[in-house]
């Protein structure tokens, strides 16, 4: 039954009170909206600028063709190649490390101090500064374990960087299982490795995809880990071999190819340095958004 | 007199400072449904986790006293898998695997090494049957486990307790999710499937182990208060006055 | 009686071993990290190094004939004066992200708002440094009629940029954390939104939020290309934001390349290693320990 007085003229008009209120409500979404325009628009000016400078050189020709004249003509055969090389071999070694230190942490570490500290390692192992890991990879891969500045060393290095977010988001991924599956195993005798194996990797496998592919654009973009472990400046190969390079060969890398042109080389015209910037943010912008769209896909196909 | 299948002696269990056992010593005789009533956090189910040794799994468990498969002290026991494939568990919420039907229940025989296609198919089969499930899925043996509905489900997971052949069949609350018909059909199962095996029923519906069960023990706070064939139980000469209140409802 | 081949048991006991090791990778890593920054560095720390001046001093001419000095303050002051400047802008900047994003924004344009701050923590640090160095120098000379504009204003708003979306991150999952019932009790007593956000909402999360703005240091202290680019060449004590400055990250990068191995000049640059990274370790491990307190809840 409506009451009556909810009908009666007054009764819920505005009052002085909730227009002033509705007006403040309305200035703090603007501003909050603001604030987050403020960081996104940029963003996107900056991005648009970037391709517009880099346009007269954007080519298919670009992509395959070395860099020529002491790098201040041609393409980025060289260091898209090198930055392939370095990219796939890091996240080989750091992948299943990554996922077995996480099913380890997930799945059979009881909770207590020494799983307190394995996670407290795992959160600072993610916080050294990309300098500090040039410096470990020098020492340890480069000098002490005599693999001499190579691709093999770079990617080593890169594997330690890459590894706690693979840790991280493959944990992540194997605690959205729920945990009656496993008891369900358990109950019908099944070890702990099998049903981890059958039941709670396969099931985590978007989640970890994801973890991975990130890590693919991370990997691709840092240059101070690899300077000194593995990329030169140049070095001729040949063009549009995908085999030109050997573990125990340095590399020219796009990260570092960008800093060599736009810091240490004189001269060179102006498109160039903005060409490479846009094949390496392309690259990593690509290679997120797949991971965006993986996510979602396998988020869809869900089995439970 | 034959000896027990399953012999619990004064066991304790006890999670950080909680005691959720106090000391039960119980019989479990071959061949009978045995069921455990009782109210809420009484133990029941900590106690057939003892049985099966899951209790391991759970964090910050303490256990002291033992428990007895067929003679077999369960905790000196090297293969705990080879136990638990002895031992059929039915845990109170429905769980398909996320998996086909079909492998749902073939999962344990080839967790334990069982490979020929055939065998499998027949293992399937005939769990599926005994589990009053067959004939709704039969033609869909591939689908997931998952989408099945909740009565499903629970009869999915019997099947699935009964794949490994087990000597002894726990059921923990099995009709808490699952509607009154299937209940029923459930319940049928049972009395088919106590010729085959030991039945350990752990109820909150009163009249079900009124239903099925030869015995009935009654656990309260962690203790046994009585085990008794059913009949006495149901009666008022039950050996403790607090049997006779929990039965007609007085409290719980 | 099936039972399984002896093969899959010794196999399933192998990788359980694998899977041990690898779970205690991480701490190998990181005392690896420190071992061998440490060890390249040890020598010249125990004998020679002049740790007053070398935290005292603002002269760092490593490479001088006569004058060697190792002064490293005036590297401390320009990390720290172009991450106070990013953090002045990346935490309410980013704070407010994360309110807008909790509190104010439905379905679609949640989704959309949140990829792109995902997408800004993708580009790489060194194309941040070339955004620095093409596009915010110009725009500096031109706007504040400066000679130069590689210095602290370009470093910090780079920086600021590249610190959001961390602050945004673990600032939303603070947020998330606070029960809805906080939110309705205060709605039902009839406060607008923003006098819910910040009167309930911001001292509720406030923990988690101090985490996220600690965890955007964190990564300001130690990002290195984008500073080396955008930052200049001067190594002096910053007495404005239009002063060209050089961070410790960025020193390490820009003479790595030319110390000789085991000289005095490389083992301090592994020095100043350990120096960074000790920070970061702290600076990481007490944000951790607050962001913990949020997920446990």
């Amino acid at each position: 039954m409506i009451h009556p007085a909810a009908t009666r003229d007054g009764m819920f008009q505005a009052t002085a009170l909730t227009r002033r209120k509705a007006r403040t409500e309305a200035i703090a979404r603007s501003v909050f909206l603001a604030m987050t325009l403020l960081l996104v628009i940029p963003l996107i000016l900056i991005v648009g600028y970037l391709i517009y400078q880099a346009w007269p050189i954007l080519s298919l020709d670009f992509l395959l063709r070395n860099p020529r004249n002491g790098m201040r003509a041609g393409g980025v055969w060289a260091p898209l190649l090198g930055t392939l090389y370095l990219v796939v071999l890091s996240l080989v070694i750091a992948t299943p490390i990554g996922v077995l230190a996480a099913v380890f942490l997930n799945e059979y570490a009881r909770e207590s101090w020494f799983t307190r500290v394995v996670n407290l390692a795992v959160v600072n192992l993610a916080g050294v500064p990309s300098i500090v890991h040039a410096l470990f990879g020098l020492g340890a891969f480069v000098l002490f374990a005599h693999l001499g500045k190579s691709i093999i060393a770079a990617s080593l290095t890169l594997a330690i960087m890459t590894l706690p977010v693979i840790i991280a988001s493959t944990k992540e991924a194997l605690a959205a299982v729920p945990i009656a599956f496993r008891e369900a195993c358990w109950n019908v005798g099944a070890t702990r490795w099998q049903t981890i194996r059958h039941i709670v990797l396969p099931n985590s496998i978007s989640g970890i995809l994801t973890g991975v592919i990130l890590q693919v654009s991370r990997a691709a973009g840092e240059t101070a880990p690899i300077m000194f472990t593995g990329a030169v400046f140049f070095k001729a190969i040949r063009e549009g071999n995908p085999f030109a390079y050997g573990l125990f060969d340095q590399c020219m890398a796009l990260s570092m190819h960008l800093f060599t042109i736009s810091t240490q080389v004189p001269n060179v015209p102006a498109a160039l340095p903005y060409g490479t910037a846009v094949v390496l943010l392309g690259m990593v912008l690509a290679v997120n958004a797949l991971a965006i769209v993986v996510r979602v896909y396998l988020r869809a196909r869900k089995k439970w | 007199m034959r000896q027990p299948m399953v012999r619990i002696n004064n066991v304790r269990v006890r999670y950080g400072h909680r005691e959720a056992l106090k000391g039960v010593s119980l019989d479990v005789h071959g061949h009978e449904i045995l069921a455990i009533i009782g109210p809420a956090q009484s133990g029941k189910t900590t106690l057939l986790k003892t049985i099966n040794r899951t209790i391991d799994d759970v964090p910050g468990a303490v256990l002291s006293g033992t428990v007895e498969v067929d003679g077999e002290n369960v905790r000196h026991m090297t293969d705990v898998f080879a136990l638990r494939r002895k031992i059929g568990m039915v845990a109170p919420l429905p769980v398909g695997l996320p998996l086909s039907i079909f492998d749902n229940v073939a999962f344990a025989p080839r967790m334990a090494g069982m490979r020929k296609r055939s065998e499998l198919e027949q293992r399937v089969e005939r769990c599926l049957r005994q589990a009053a499930l067959w004939d709704e899925v039969k033609d869909r043996l591939d689908s997931l486990g998952t989408r099945l509905s909740g009565g499903q489900q629970q009869r999915l997971t019997i099947a699935r307790a009964l794949s490994h052949d087990p000597e002894i069949l726990c059921l923990d609350e099995f009709s808490i999710a699952v509607d009154p018909v299937t209940t029923m059909r459930i319940e049928d199962v049972l009395k088919e499937l106590r010729h085959r095996m030991t039945i350990i029923l752990v109820t909150n519906l009163v009249q079900q182990a009124r239903r099925l069960a030869d015995r009935t023990a009654f656990l309260l706070n962690g203790e046994l208060v009585e085990v008794n064939r059913t009949e006495t139980v149901f009666s008022n000469a039950t050996a403790d006055r607090r049997t006779y209140d929990y039965v007609n409802g007085i409290f719980g | 009686m099936v039972t399984r081949r002896r093969s899959e048991i010794v196999a399933e006991s192998a990788i359980e071993l694998v899977i041990r090791l690898c779970g205690i990778s991480a701490i190998v890593f990181v005392f690896g990290i420190f071992f061998f920054v440490f060890r390249e560095g040890a020598g010249f720390l125990f004998h020679g190094l002049n740790l007053r001046e070398f935290f005292g001093s603002i002269e760092w001419y490593p490479t001088s004939e006569s004058h060697v000095r190792y002064g490293v303050l005036a590297l401390i002051a320009g990390t720290a004066s172009v991450t106070m400047l990013a953090m002045a802008i990346a935490v309410p900047f980013g704070i407010g992200a994360a309110i807008f994003i909790s509190e104010f924004c439905g379905g679609r344009l949640r989704e959309t708002v949140k990829i792109t701050i995902e997408l800004l923590a993708a580009i790489p640090s060194v194309v941040w440094g070339f955004i620095g160095l093409t596009v915010m120098n110009p725009l500096i000379i031109r706007l504040f009629h400066v000679p130069i504009g590689l210095n602290v204003l370009n470093g910090g708003l780079i920086l600021a940029l590249m610190s959001v979306p961390v602050i945004v991150s673990i600032g939303e999952d603070a947020l998330k954390a606070v029960p809805d019932s906080y939110r309705e009790a205060a709605l039902a007593l009839g406060v607008t939104r923003w006098q819910m956000v910040y009167r309930v909402l911001l001292p509720a999360a406030k923990n988690g939020l101090l985490a996220a703005a600690l965890l955007g240091v964190g990564r300001a202290v130690g990002e290195t290309m984008a500073v080396l680019m955008a930052t200049g060449h001067a190594v002096k004590i910053p007495t404005s934001v239009m002063d060209s400055v050089r961070t410790l990250t960025a020193t390490v990068a820009a003479e790595l390349g030319e110390a000789a191995v085991g000289s005095d000049h490389y083992q301090v640059l592994f020095i100043i290693g350990i120096l960074l990274f000790s920070i970061t370790f702290v600076v990481n491990l007490v944000a951790d320990l607050m962001v913990r307190g949020i997920r446990a809840r």
